[in-house]
């Protein structure tokens, strides 16, 4: 028995070292990256010239009716040739009045090229993935852009990204970063503010700056037409169609590459039921693409490798360690409990030694500041996010955040297991929207 | 037995010893790095807003 605690105790140090490691290397990338932009300044003026290559805007709306016009306009005063610019609104079996609202929209700017397809439940309802494809069947241009109907770009989004897909000709597509228009709603909205802008301002710089690598996310991207057509375009029954699209991409070769400073807003959970709802699907999705990968582990293009490593370590090492760690707490705070309460002594789970105590305790206390670091890293380098709040803010949520996410996480593996065990067809939730 | 049994604590130590040393160094270096990305990225800030307001 000691043996395998032996074992254990050494495995749960290790992978805390490992994961502080790793940690260590993507905020190494995120200096790079910040020092590298704050050095080389970006002058829009000379982005913007007459060869630039027109873009079909597609933008998936389902029951949108409370953010779609705020979108539509966003997209038209987007810092782009107007004349290079289509617009294509897929009104996904609303059953709001987005239908009307988009039509008085398309009355009142008739200039602007902009097409909106409406479909009932009968020829539509599907999901993003088949929304999407309707929008580009009709599409003119090679260049395609995608924005969720909640996504409001800024004004030089589109033109900063266009210059980055254009910079190389492997880059498949470009996306920028989606920044969190509801941030001070509540402490969950703070929490996934300090989250997205962690894994936007560290975790995708450094993947960018270190690998090369991207992964297109759901809103604020554009990709060429044809190397979506090679990819096949997208996996109907994907949970997560970025991920999945991200994968087909890099198999062919192709770059996806990251414009930092390509922003947009989008919303974010304000409850925990639809924060629940949403991260599920993503843990879903995550490990269905990860097991539909799998044979490429060890041969396929280094930055498909990279990714399905990335997704392996989150979702099946660092768990069942974060599982195997909260399990033994739970265990000897019911011993510890126990003996101060009853008179009956119950042994210790462990019996360390006090340097083991103390290599442990040491372990945690550096993880845990380097998960301090790593967050308001991020946050100097955004204005006025940099504050004792947000620094309280970040403590907090490694005890309440980082768990909760956590547990999301593990639902999602255990529900994956059952759909697959009872083959039940994993449902495509779309996140709701709030006022 | 005893011996590599102490062996293998003995290298175990040494690791572990080395692991803290090298995170608690990097660590401070990349707290020193954040410090000066803050004061370098707040300074370039001032100076873009004193030339529109100049």
């Amino acid at each position: 028995m000691t043996s395998v605690l032996s074992v254990i105790y050494a495995f749960t140090i290790f992978s805390l070292w490992i994961s502080t490691l790793m940690t260590l290397i993507q905020q190494y990338g995120a200096f790079k990256g910040h020092f590298k932009n704050l050095r080389e300044d970006i002058d829009i003026d000379a982005l913007y010239h007459e060869n630039l290559p027109p873009v079909t805007i597609m933008v998936p709306a389902h029951n949108e009716e409370k953010v779609i016009i705020g979108t539509c306009l966003k997209i038209m005063k987007l810092n782009y040739p107007k004349d290079k610019i289509e617009l294509i609104v897929v009104n996904d079996a609303s059953t709001d009045t987005s239908k009307d609202l988009l039509a008085k929209f398309q009355l009142r700017y008739p200039d602007f090229d902009m097409t909106v397809i409406n479909t009932t439940k009968e020829d539509g309802g599907k999901g993003k993935s088949q929304a999407l494809e309707q929008a580009i069947a009709i599409s003119k241009y090679d260049i395609l852009g995608v924005y969720d109907a909640d996504a409001a770009p800024e004004q030089n989004a589109l033109l900063l990204l266009v210059h980055k897909l254009l910079e190389d000709a492997s880059h498949g597509a470009a996306f920028g970063r989606n920044k969190c228009r509801n941030r001070d709603h509540n402490l969950l909205t703070k929490f996934i503010t300090l989250e997205t802008i962690t894994t936007q301002k560290i975790e995708h710089i450094a993947d960018w700056q270190l690998h090369q690598l991207g992964k297109i996310p759901g809103t604020n991207y554009i990709i060429k037409k044809s190397a979506l057509e090679e990819a096949g375009g997208f996996t109907h029954e994907a949970l997560t169609e970025d991920t999945d699209l991200s994968f087909k991409l890099y198999r062919l070769g192709y770059k996806i590459a990251y414009e930092v400073r390509s922003e947009a807003y989008q919303q974010e959970p304000e409850t925990l039921k639809v924060f629940h709802k949403q991260r599920k699907r993503w843990a879903k999705g995550n490990i269905d693409v990860l097991i539909r990968n799998l044979k490429y582990f060890f041969k396929g293009p280094s930055q498909l490798r990279q990714s399905l490593f990335s997704l392996f370590v989150t979702y099946f090492w660092f768990i069942i360690v974060i599982f195997l760690s909260d399990v033994f707490f739970i265990l000897q705070l019911r011993i510890i409990i126990h003996n101060a309460i009853f008179t009956n002594q119950l042994p210790n789970l462990f019996n360390f030694d006090e340097h083991q105590i103390n290599l442990l305790v040491i372990s945690w206390a550096i993880l845990f500041f380097t998960f301090i670091l790593y967050i308001n890293f991020a946050l100097v380098t955004e204005i006025g996010q940099s504050t004792v709040n947000n620094y309280l803010v970040s403590v907090l949520s490694y005890f309440t955040y980082a768990q909760l996410f956590f547990i999301v996480s593990l639902i999602g593996i255990f529900s994956y297991i059952f759909d697959r065990i009872f083959k039940r067809e994993s449902k495509w939730y779309k996140t709701e929207r709030f006022d | 037995m005893q011996n590599i049994s102490d062996i293998a604590v003995l290298i175990w130590r040494v690791i572990s010893y080395a692991a803290v040393l090298f995170f608690t160094i990097t660590l401070i270096g990349f707290t020193v790095t954040t410090l000066y990305y803050r004061h370098l990225f707040l300074k370039k800030y001032m100076e873009k807003i004193n030339d529109k307001r100049a």
